[in-house]
């Protein structure tokens, strides 16, 4: 039955998203009012992410199974967080700030520094809340589902692919496919939209995924932000 | 900013005597300028800016940081007691008479932390804009060296910042409080400005902070140089267009967006297009601040064709009957006002034939009505008398004359041609013609340096100089002692986009 929901899925919604770009940077119309569903990061797209996936792949014995409920074959190890098997934090209690208060790095970070120097000297934002790993076996599917209501549209959550094999594809109902890269690449994600994950190929995929608070460190990210556009329309 | 006239403010500037040690560094904020050009232009102004007053010496260099607090370090180290921090793209074109207010202010407030742009949006915690600000460092180190936070934005967390007070009076916008002070208790603040961290701080530990007043503000200008900057790239060495170009769909000026930075674009463009046929009736620098220096009587006299300085350096140095007076200029039109006045006046009340021949020339720094006061001036301070001056001027005019049209920036070898082709004690006055504002806009330093050093190269051993270099420094100063003065380079900390 899955995997007719995923064939009919991916008939009706895999295409190429198709991006108009204004002549201007303008961060708010770009990250709330563009309406893009995903938005390639390519200033980060020299980071040593081959060097990340290594770390990743190294601990994949410690990852844990991740919403059986409407995946099959997905595991995360949380990096940053309450433990090496985080959850949602609204799922820790009311006490949203006391969550936040506690979270840290986990004993997988000191096994991955390259990953932890990407996400402590170039990620752009001040607070880090939940970053994990995200292990996809060969085969695995993650349904279509949103992790937003529809009123929260907005790219936010960063999805990076530390590999992404051929055959292994994410899209975004009515916008398409999310052109992750093997090499790796990042995207900003509006996890709003409905979105499903089909693994056909014969090797696991790993993506690491970030949700931060951006703080103190605005220019910064507007600064990744705007380097990215402009690289991103330069290459449309 | 106003519109100041740099005879009456720059002349006698080196009068100052600073009895308060102040730094100056510029803040890099290159980050968020997506144009290398206006990145490093706007740094190499910004630092021309604070140069003419370290000629002064009133004030050190204390160089470009990404961050507030290794400027203030630097400046600690140095043993500053005031600093102030400016982003690159100010152009604090009298920054010499922001030092003397800033001085006198310290002076006044001892105990004060920071002065400078207090911007009070509603709905947002105040903070300070970070064009530029000045910090007294010994209140600095008191509270702990905080860093200078920058703006943010925050929806899971938040800051506890101070209450705080805001003045009825305002500056220059209903944002612009003439101060703000601390008030009892405090509050949870998601929004945050550059430097709303100090006035928290501030108020926290009961220290009013105040605005720049109306007098300080019109020192400088800000060019916001991340707030269209393609349309800045394009306009940078283009400024004549905007004189030139009437159709406002084609003029690019008038699409920038900021008002500060539109008004100082077309200042710009206006005095580069008016300097074409720029005449100096007044010199903008003293006539007889250097003193002597031709170990005798002059022979030949290579001047720019401005003022009456080339008169004070003859009467200084000493001449004769067969000494040659050169002129030269790139403009003919101060060569023509040259030629005229030698023909024409007599040297009795100049401002009666200045007034008699206003409309032929363009006169900088001038206008009708202050002719008399500003001749008045001159002999006052520089001649002693009229009388002294007639008999000077009647001397001098009996003089053998010569006039040149030549650039000495691109064309030095045609000035060095004539001066080698005369013989005697020789002397050379280049005014600023290196260091002025025009040629700075448009060159970058890196070439004006090739080609000062090219000039350098020419100048024969025996030749008296007077003038600046480059860098306005005193070239004979230079050259005598060997100093190999060159500017800070602009240093690329972000990728080009």
């Amino acid at each position: 039955m899955s995997l007719e929901i995923l064939e009919q899925y991916w008939k009706d919604n895999y295409k190429t998203y198709q991006y108009k770009y204004p002549d201007f940077f303008d961060p708010k119309w770009t990250l709330i009012e563009s309406g893009w569903p995903y938005f390639r990061l390519s200033a980060f797209d020299n980071q040593p992410f081959k060097e990340m996936h290594a770390e990743a792949v190294a601990l994949a014995e410690h990852f844990h199974s991740h919403r059986d409920d409407y995946g099959n074959g997905w595991k995360s190890l949380t990096i940053h967080g309450l433990n090496e098997d985080t959850q949602s934090l609204n799922q820790y209690g009311d006490d949203r700030r006391k969550t936040l208060s506690q979270l840290d790095w986990t004993w997988v970070a000191d096994r991955c520094p390259v990953t932890k120097k990407f996400l402590t000297d170039v990620w752009p934002a001040e607070f880090l809340n939940r970053v994990r790993f995200m292990y996809l076996e060969p085969g695995g599917y993650i349904l279509p589902h949103q992790d937003r209501p529809d009123d929260q549209k907005r790219l936010s959550v960063c999805n990076i692919s530390l590999n992404n094999p051929e055959g292994c594809e994410f899209v975004f109902k009515d916008h398409g496919l999310v052109p992750f890269d093997d090499n790796g690449s990042a995207f900003l994600m509006d996890i709003s939209n409905t979105h499903a994950v089909w693994n056909r190929s014969d090797k696991p995929r790993i993506h690491m995924i970030v949700h931060y608070e951006i703080g103190r460190r605005l220019r910064d990210f507007f600064y990744v932000l705007r380097s990215s556009y402009y690289t991103n329309r330069g290459n449309e | 900013m106003r519109d100041w006239n740099s005879i009456v403010v720059d002349r006698y500037f080196d009068d100052i005597k600073m009895d308060v040690r102040i730094g100056v560094g510029i803040l890099d904020i290159s980050r968020d300028i997506p144009s290398h050009l206006v990145r490093k232009r706007s740094f190499d102004m910004t630092f021309w800016m604070i140069n003419q007053s370290l000629k002064l010496s009133i004030c050190g260099y204390r160089n470009f940081h990404s961050t507030v607090s290794e400027i203030l370090e630097e400046s600690i180290a140095a043993g500053d007691q005031l600093c102030v921090v400016m982003c690159q793209g100010m152009m604090a074109l009298r920054l010499a008479e922001m030092i003397r207010r800033f001085s006198e202010y310290y002076k006044s407030n001892p105990n004060f932390f920071v002065l400078g742009h207090i911007m009070a949006h509603k709905g947002r915690y105040p903070g300070l804009h970070r064009q530029m600000f000045v910090v007294n460092l010994k209140k600095w180190v008191e509270l702990g060296k905080p860093e200078f936070n920058e703006i943010g934005i925050f929806w899971d967390r938040s800051e506890t910042y101070s209450n705080y007070t805001l003045s009825d009076e305002t500056i220059s916008a209903e944002y612009t409080p003439a101060w703000i002070d601390g008030a009892e208790g405090t509050q949870e603040v998601f929004d945050v400005q550059d430097g709303s961290n100090w006035i928290d701080i501030a108020c926290k530990n009961k220290i009013r902070i105040d605005n720049f007043d109306l007098e300080m503000r019109e020192c400088k200008a800000f060019l916001y140089p991340y707030s269209d900057t393609d349309i800045l790239e394009k306009i940078w060495y283009k400024l004549l267009d905007e004189v030139s170009i009437d159709d406002s769909e084609t003029k690019l000026s008038d699409k920038l967006s900021n008002y500060t930075q539109r008004a100082w674009i077309r200042k710009l463009a206006y005095q580069e297009f008016i300097e074409k046929d720029r005449v100096y009736a007044f010199n903008t620098e003293r006539l007889s601040s250097e003193g002597v220096r031709a170990p005798g009587p002059i022979d030949s006299l290579f001047s720019a064709a401005a003022g009456f300085k080339p008169l004070a350096l003859l009467r200084n140095n000493g001449f004769h009957e067969n000494t040659i007076v050169n002129y030269y200029d790139w403009c003919g039109a101060s060569l023509n006002y040259k030629k005229h006045l030698l023909e024409t006046w007599d040297g009795i009340d100049f401002d009666k034939w200045l007034l008699e021949n206003d409309l032929k020339y363009n006169f900088s720094s001038t206008y009708r009505g202050n002719y008399s006061e500003f001749w008045k001036k001159e002999i006052e301070m520089e001649f002693g008398s009229a009388e002294e001056f007639k008999i000077l001027w009647d001397r001098y005019r009996k003089l053998k004359h010569n006039f040149y049209v030549i650039d000495i920036v691109n064309e030095p070898e045609k000035l060095f041609a004539e001066i080698n082709a005369q013989s005697g004690i020789k002397v050379l006055w280049t005014t600023n013609i290196w260091a002025s504002l025009a040629l700075h806009w448009n060159v970058e330093p890196e070439t004006l340096e090739e080609k000062w050093l090219k000039f350098q190269s020419m100048i024969p051993k025996d030749l008296v100089l007077y003038g600046q270099d480059y860098l306005a420094r005193d070239i004979n100063n230079r050259i005598t002692n060997n100093l190999n003065y060159t500017h800070p380079r602009y240093i690329e900390r972000w990728p080009t986009l």
